[in-house]
């Protein structure tokens, strides 16, 4: 029913205001991270539990030799193959049918393997205590707002960009919104390039960035890690298969025992009735 | 067993440091087990509160995988005989080892079956000791990168998570089969006996691992009867 | 948005109504409104439909009346007799009463008809009220672009519904939207559409927690009110119906918190 959306970035418009990172906060609660000096404009290091999109500042020489001043607005990109939802052992993770990829906290067991296997290293660990003091742990990441969403509205980031840098609505829009802005940006920056990769089956949150992904600290070519889908789709699926296996052939040789063998087991005859492992 | 009425013989089969090591492997694996089995498959999700929340089964799945460690080291430590043995023995394969498999399932299911002669080890006890060896080394090492992952690259501890599923997927499959046969399977309680006091029934011995009784024959440790005679009594 | 206080079923008839109105409009003749565009008389507050005639032509109305008919009974087939009773009653004569009436909010002409003809109260109203709103669409549609301001307590200066809904737009502007015929105008953030009152200590904004989106705008000089959504932060926007309807509840605060639908008109 619900559509499925995308969070459109166009970085070139970006003026490095960080008024997503205020709405973000404000809008999800989150409490501040007051961190050291970063050698530059930029914040902190990169998302954390608790603050949920950082603006980067990268300082680049393009291929003039002319040093350019790039921002971006980084968050969880919403895969459309999620490999923190692939991992997750307790179905914490899911998506949405807005095309957010959400967790949910009552299932989250803090375990960390979302956060070991997120190709875009958005996904943190966040440590509470609960009222006897001890603590515990809960994954958190960027939710797309989908509170807000769920409302009809646009995510607080997307509403409060005053440059316009970021859009928000129906998937096919936004694609050929960022199509439409490649082809006018293309020239004066010739490494531009649509950030929507397609090792993670395409994004929700896509970019218009005017320089390769590398430059802004993004892998060229994210994919749900090899491991995790052997982990999840064959040697788990296998393991539990093999465990049922044995089980079942334990059983039935412990019937097959007690019908073949109701005296007893007679060992130490002439010849061995051999048994074998202990 | 019943049958025998006269009184039974005992002839030492492990060492202590083995009896040790192999119980504290034991509980150890069975307390990893189900420290981890709530993350393993939802429908044990009512475990956490057991263990005291998802933190409180991190923390004894950690303790325990410490434990889980210590048996080749008391093995080693206390008894580098025993296990020099051990490892000479699981290198051995002989005719006996290859026949051993074609009968092995005749015995399984508790038909009529003609084994032939083991040795100190059968070759079912070889198999298991080379699996449990092999999922350890793979459960232990993938587990440090699961443990301390800001000590080792992303992709490492991505396959860490793999392996260690394989690890554990193996070793529980091959542990279900080792537990039935020594705890259930009829004729099975003089081999228990055997890693838990260090010795087992003469009778069994001759039964199930003629060429190694043999031998203790052959050495002159026992008489044809199981009888002892060294003056050795304590195992 | 996913909350309303008003059932699914209800937005949905509404939606449908709509859909209906906006086909009507669309094959309306643009000739068939004559209007005047007398700014002298719309400074002083006059709407301008009442500088308007309109042409309704009868057999067009019949057709809507059974389109109309059709789609309620849909929801209601009990409703079947009494709407075509109505259907039987009318005759280009009192279609054009209707459309003079529903233009002057006459409510006792139509509670007269339905007493007369044993219909339900609210049948005679409004089918003439939702037959009469595609000509007042179509006329705002046509003068929109000379629409930029209003008269306080006057509403809507094209058809003269009060004011009561406003959007926020691009930086903040506070823009008024008709429910009734999508007639919009700007007016000052901090000034009543009731009253023209602009002392910023007798103007409140009532809040909802929770909703980001909506303010209520409320006059302590003259008691009125005026409901305001930011719909910039929307993903789609409504029409300015669908929004009122939605909106409902804030209608019910501003009310239970003593304010009124139009103030107390201070002359």
């Amino acid at each position: 029913m619900a559509k499925e959306y995308i969070k459109y970035v166009d970085v070139t418009k970006c003026d490095g205001c960080r008024a997503c990172m205020v709405a973000c906060k404000n809008w999800n609660d989150l409490p501040a991270e007051p961190e050291e000096f970063q050698g530059s404009l930029q914040s902190h290091a990169k998302v954390t539990a608790n603050t949920w999109n950082v603006l980067n500042f990268i300082e680049h020489e393009n291929s003039k030799g002319d040093l350019e001043y790039l921002f971006r607005h980084s968050s969880c990109f919403h895969c459309t193959d999620a490999a923190c939802e692939k991992v997750c052992p307790e179905d914490a993770i899911s998506y949405t049918d807005f095309g957010s990829v959400v967790i949910n906290n009552d299932k989250c067991v803090g375990c960390g393997y979302c956060v070991q296997n997120c190709p875009f290293d958005v996904i943190s660990l966040a440590t509470y205590k609960d009222k006897n003091g001890k603590e515990y742990r809960k994954a958190q990441k960027c939710t797309m707002c989908t509170d807000r969403l769920e409302e009809g509205m646009q995510p607080a980031c997307v509403v409060t960009c005053h440059p316009g840098a970021m859009q928000f609505g129906n998937k096919e829009d936004m694609l050929t919104l960022a199509e439409k802005r490649l082809s006018e940006i293309k020239e004066k920056f010739p490494n531009a390039n649509i950030y929507n990769p397609a090792g993670v089956g395409g994004t929700h949150t896509i970019y218009v960035l005017a320089e390769k992904p590398s430059v802004y600290g993004l892998p060229e070519k994210p994919k749900v890690p090899t491991s995790a889908v052997i982990w999840k789709d064959y040697a788990q699926p296998i393991g539990k298969l093999m465990l049922g296996a044995t089980t079942m052939a334990v059983m039935a040789g412990f019937v097959s025992n007690k019908l073949f063998n109701k005296g007893g087991h007679d060992h130490g005859q002439d010849e061995e009735g051999g048994d074998s492992d202990e | 067993m019943s049958k025998q009425q006269k009184p039974k013989k005992y002839v030492k089969r492990f060492s202590k440091a083995f009896i040790w090591a192999h119980a504290i492997n034991a509980l150890s694996f069975f307390a990893l087990y189900i420290t981890a089995l709530p993350m393993y498959t939802e429908f044990f999700d009512w475990l956490y509160p057991v263990f005291g929340g998802p933190a409180g089964a991190r923390l004894l799945h950690r303790i325990f995988a410490v434990t889980f460690v210590l048996p080749t080291l008391i093995y080693i430590i206390f008894d580098p005989k025993g296990f020099l043995f051990w490892l000479k023995e699981l290198v051995t394969w002989k005719k006996r080892d290859v026949d051993f498999f074609k009968e092995f399932p005749k015995e399984f299911f508790g038909m009529k079956a003609k084994m032939p002669k083991q040795g100190f080890f059968n070759a079912g006890e070889k198999i298991n000791s080379w699996i449990q060896i092999f999922t350890a080394v793979l459960i232990i090492f993938s587990g440090f990168t699961m443990w301390f992952p800001e000590y080792f690259p992303d992709t490492v501890v991505q396959w860490g998570y793999l392996l260690h599923n394989i690890g554990f997927g193996l070793a529980i499959a091959v542990v279900v089969g080792h537990i039935y046969l020594s705890v259930l399977h009829p004729g099975s309680t003089p081999a228990f006996r055997g890693v838990i006091k260090g010795d087992v029934d003469a009778e069994f011995a001759k039964g199930h691992y003629r060429d190694w009784y043999d031998e203790l024959v052959a050495k002159g440790e026992i008489d044809e009867d199981g009888d002892k005679k060294s003056a050795d009594k304590t195992a | 948005m996913k909350t309303s206080v008003v059932s699914n079923e209800y937005q949905k008839l509404q939606e449908e109504i709509m859909k209906l109105q906006e086909q009507w409009k669309q094959n309306l003749n643009p000739d068939s409104i004559d209007f005047r565009l007398d700014s002298e008389a719309m400074k002083t507050g006059v709407p301008l439909v009442a500088l308007t005639n309109f042409d309704v032509k009868f057999p067009l109305f019949v057709q809507w009346v059974d389109e109309l008919k059709q789609l309620l009974m849909s929801q209601n087939a009990d409703l079947e007799s009494q709407l075509n009773r109505v259907i039987e009653l009318i005759d280009e004569e009192t279609a054009k009463v209707w459309m003079e009436e529903a233009f002057s909010f006459n409510h006792l002409y139509f509670k007269k008809f339905a007493e007369e003809n044993v219909l339900d109260e609210w049948i005679p109203p409004f089918l003439a009220e939702t037959l009469f709103r595609p000509y007042l669409q179509l006329l705002s549609e046509k003068t929109q672009s000379k629409i930029s301001q209003a008269v306080a307590g006057c509403g809507c200066p094209v058809c003269g519904e009060p004011v009561r809904l406003g959007q926020l737009e691009g930086k903040g502007q506070k823009i008024l939207y008709c429910p009734r015929c999508h007639a919009n105008w700007p007016e000052k953030k901090l000034s009543c559409s009731h009253c023209g009152n602009e002392d910023y200590e007798k103007m409140k904004y009532l809040t909802v927690e929770g909703k980001p989106t909506e303010q209520i705008h409320v006059c302590d000089e003259c008691k009125g009110y005026t409901k305001i959504i930011d719909t910039r932060q929307f993903i789609t926007k409504p029409s300015p119906e669908m929004l009122d309807l939605k909106t409902i509840h804030l209608d019910y605060i501003a009310q239970e918190n003593g304010y009124m639908v139009m103030g107390e008109i201070k002359k």
